[in-house]
């Protein structure tokens, strides 16, 4: 399907409609939905599809046609607005204007750096949305500290994924080849459709994990595709005919493919030419399979060796096999090993970037690729005191960021420096977001001196903490360049353009070249006004386009061409599969990956430099009734959380009327015999509990989890409540990541174990009362 | 005769992701407790202890209310253009048209459907 260069049109009835690709805010992975925002007289009437996006071909999610609602929400703080220090906690905000905000928070950066460094600095960034491409540049070039924090113990989102990606593939983020980047689609002549692909810890069709359009799934699955499910729950996916679910203990998926790989190995199915010209240390990683023979790992995942073997067969002969990896690769002490194995059974299925297997991006290209150059912008001294980069070489070569866990760490101690100021980006982690843990967070949190939040909602976080409250734009708002997987793997990227302006509201990159122009115009020259202290929107607005117009200028494109294109696909400009044979994966022009060793690594030389076994290996969970059988009796449950729904990104959208409507209460999932087991029916209000914390849920009781595992919700607080200290829209009383433990994490500094802690369940009366 | 319309679901595949719900409300500016389309769950259930997806009956499907039909079906101001919801559907399993088109797609699956008389 061609675009027309024509981006907005005027229609009859009188309203405008400005073509455009959704990211965020509100928050979403950058999967780039083709919509026509549809507006009148500059207000936005709804959300239309776009029939000529050849991926989403006119379809949006439920959360992007709610935006009318989430744009006009009566909660929406619309103006900057700033609170005295002694007022945190209450609702004591008052409107102020850009030139306040930006004479003084640039005054206090100023005084932070000069009085106790600029590492005294903190930026927490929220995941998946724009803001993950920009906070590293507000870290790093604007406010110049080396201490841009994610702070979910482990990493535990795709930054292991990456990273790993990075040390034993050679490559950026490997993705399903959904001919995303082809024009053609799946009829392109390049493609080949995936006989099978291996969903594994991943649901995509409510997650869009990362930019990856998740119902391609239900196109391919129309067109022939079958799914094999490895899911501690059966998913809808697979619960479709023809498709296998592997329905794995949680946090026992690295044996489940080493048990899969012995099986390749020890009946001969598996690519022999590609394994033996790429993989490097196969003797090894024989060797090493065949400590897990497929019955000791049918008792560790629980899953039946039949299945198992099914699973290998099919792994290791039939072609192409697609592979979608998820967040539970994340969210595990062991997951290093289970990205690392999961890569390794992608080159025995001789999928590692071939037509309907796995697509390969370099490691980090065009915006992606500006983002981390921006640490430039800081001496080497400087850059030496991130926080834990020491301490976590694993952790710290693979991202710019400070390690997580030692960041709260530092907050509790003031080791090896205090922590001033806090500058928090569209992130809301006193709500179980991401911290493990999140209530010493909070008490850590109160130390800081000034803190800034940007964001679109009085957020629990931006309750407890803020002293000034910079409004952000949706991206029905601003106008700016969404790209799948942050440029690891740009299967395609698209023009966001403004269809509507609403209050005084500013997008990241807005926000960036206000600040940046202040504080470091050196690195920050798009944006000139008369004073950079008197905000002069027409000096901005065309600064973003200048600034889009140098981030184009690789692919040979204007800002305005690129709004007449509508969307840039790689397949169109010169992509090619089997990267790796032709030279275009190593900075040296060499055949092969970008690895020391060229090789696709079983053995990796980097884990071993880091003191971590340089083969995939199996680890029990440290929180199970196996590996804890003291606490077997007390807490004889396992629960799992974080699994996505169509009605929210995280905690973002719960004050949406249409879209709480779908998903009104924090849910816990579990089996029909453990819920009887425990007096439990549906619908009651139960307490989740461990040694570490607790949170309430109502129940759902499904058959498609195991008796004995819970699926509990996340990102729950309830901005009906109370917002003041002590409630803060009761954020404490649903707050699953209580029960998860502050850096229970792997060897490198990755993983932590939100996806199966052990637990236990009571019935209690309601949210709030016994 | 009168023009009749229907809405085509092919169920198998209609993923319950609540776009066709979202955008009814968006399109005929309804009031939160009011529906264009409402989605109905069945199961899940177990129908055996495989660990195939054959052993599942799970499926969504997205039911026309009376606002619905009143709007798209036989004389509606709407009949003959296609609802934002059977566009957004993130599955691309509902269809919308005349009765007599919706027939004949229907028969072109060989999977079990679901066809409204509006």
């Amino acid at each position: 399907m061609a675009y027309g260069k024509e981006w907005r049109v005027e229609r009859e009835d009188g309203t405008v409609a400005t073509r455009s690709n959704t990211w965020s805010p509100p928050g979403s992975h950058p999967v780039g939905y083709g919509v026509k925002v549809i507006t009148k007289d500059g207000k936005l009437i709804r959300i239309e599809g776009d029939d000529d996006n050849p991926i989403t071909t006119g379809r949006v999610n439920a959360m992007n046609l709610a935006m009318r609602e989430y744009t006009y929400s009566p909660d929406r703080i619309i103006y900057p607005m700033k609170r005295a220090y002694e007022d945190r906690g209450k609702m004591a905000w008052e409107r102020t204007t850009w030139d306040d905000a930006l004479a003084t928070i640039c005054g206090k950066v100023r005084y932070m750096q000069e009085t106790y460094g600029p590492e005294s600095i903190v930026v927490f960034g929220g995941t998946g949305r724009e803001a993950c491409i920009y906070y590293y540049a507000l870290t790093f070039s604007v406010l110049q500290s080396p201490n841009c924090c994610y702070t979910q113990s482990g990493w535990s989102c795709y930054g292991p994924r990456c990273s790993i990606a990075d040390y034993v593939l050679g490559a950026g983020y490997p993705e399903l080849d959904y001919a995303g980047h082809l024009p053609g689609s799946y009829h392109d002549p390049r493609y080949t459709l995936s006989k099978y692909v291996v969903v594994w810890g991943k649901e995509p069709l409510p997650s869009n994990g990362d930019g990856f359009f998740g119902h391609c799934l239900v196109d391919m699955m129309k067109l022939g595709t079958h799914i094999i499910s490895i899911d501690p729950r059966v998913t809808w996916v697979g619960a479709r005919n023809g498709n296998i679910n592997v329905q794995v203990r949680p946090q026992t998926d690295t044996a489940m493919a080493l048990g899969i790989m012995n099986l390749m190995f020890q009946n001969d199915e598996y690519d022999h030419d590609f394994a033996d010209t790429w993989i490097y240390g196969m003797d090894e990683l024989k060797e090493r399979a065949a400590e897990y023979p497929v019955d000791t790992v049918a008792e560790i995942t629980t899953v039946s060796a039949e299945t198992i073997k099914e699973v290998a067969h099919i792994i290791g002969t039939e072609r192409p096999i697609g592979w979608a990896w998820g967040l539970a690769f994340d969210q595990n002490k062991n997951g290093v090993q289970l990205s690392q194995a999961m890569i390794l059974l992608a080159g025995l299925a001789g999928s590692i970037d071939q037509p309907g297997g796995l697509t390969l991006g370099p490691p980090s290209a065009l915006l992606g690729k500006w983002r981390m150059e921006q640490r430039g912008a800081m001496s080497d001294d400087v850059w030496q005191l991130r926080i834990g980069a020491e301490q976590w070489p694993g952790l710290s070569t693979g991202m710019a960021t400070t390690s997580p866990d030692e960041t709260l760490n530092t907050m509790e101690s003031d080791q090896p420096y205090a922590l001033k100021m806090g500058w928090f980006n569209s992130s809301n982690f006193l709500a179980p977001t991401c911290s493990a843990q999140p209530k010493r967070w909070h008490k850590a949190l109160k130390k800081l001196e000034f803190v800034v939040i940007q964001d679109l909602f009085l957020t629990p976080t931006a309750m407890a903490l803020g002293d000034y409250f910079l409004p952000m734009s949706t991206w029905c708002e601003h106008s700016s360049i969404v790209l799948t997987h942050y440029g690891r793997n740009t299967v395609f990227m698209g023009p966001m353009n403004r269809a509507l302006i609403v209050g005084e509201c500013k997008s990241d990159l807005e926000i960036c070249l206000m600040f940046g122009h202040a504080l470091n115009p050196d690195w920050w020259p798009w944006y000139t006004p008369a004073d950079p202290y008197v905000l002069d929107n027409e000096a901005l607005d065309r600064a973003v386009e200048s600034f889009n117009d140098d981030q184009l200028k690789e692919l040979g494109f204007t800002w305005k061409k690129f709004q007449e294109l509508g969307l840039y696909q790689p397949g169109a400009h010169g992509f090619e599969y089997q990267k790796y044979e032709k030279g275009m994966l190593r900075f040296d022009g060499q055949p092969g990956f970008n690895t020391i060793t060229g090789q696709i690594e079983a053995y990796s030389i980097l884990y071993e430099s880091w003191g971590e076994d340089p083969l995939p290996y199996y680890e029990e969970p440290n929180w199970s009734y196996v590996s804890k059988p003291e606490f077997a009796a007390q807490y004889p449950l396992i629960t799992s959380s974080g699994a996505r729904r169509y009605s929210s990104f995280h905690s973002e959208h719960r004050q949406v009327p249409s879209l709480r409507q779908i998903d009104p209460w924090p849910w816990v999932q579990i089996n029909p015999q453990t819920a009887e087991e425990y007096g439990i029916t549906k619908g009651d209000w139960c307490e989740v509990y461990n040694m570490f914390g607790e949170a309430r849920f109502k129940a759902e009781i499904t058959p498609v989890i195991k008796p004995g595992i819970l699926m509990c919700a996340h990102g729950w607080w309830f901005p009906e409540q109370d917002p003041e200290e002590p409630n803060l829209f009761g954020v404490w009383k649903s707050n699953f990541n209580s029960l998860v433990p502050h850096m229970n994490i792997g060897k490198l500094g990755f993983g932590a174990p939100y996806k199966g802690v052990m637990c236990n369940i009571r019935r209690v009366k309601s949210l709030d009362g016994d | 005769m009168a023009q009749k319309y229907a809405l085509l679901v092919d169920y198998t595949f209609y993923s319950g992701n609540h776009a066709a719900e979202i955008a009814c409300k968006e399109e005929l500016g309804l009031p939160l407790d009011l529906y264009g389309i409402k989605e109905v769950e069945v199961g899940p259930f177990r129908l055996d202890d495989s660990d195939y997806g054959d052993g599942w009956d799970w499926n969504y499907i997205p039911v026309p209310t009376s606002i619905f039909s009143e709007h798209w079906g036989t004389d509606g101001d709407k009949a003959g253009q296609r609802p934002l919801a059977c566009q957004v559907d993130e599955s691309a399993s509902m269809y919308y048209g005349t009765l007599e088109e919706m027939q004949a797609k229907m028969a072109e699956f060989d999977r079990p459907m679901v066809l409204f008389q509006l």
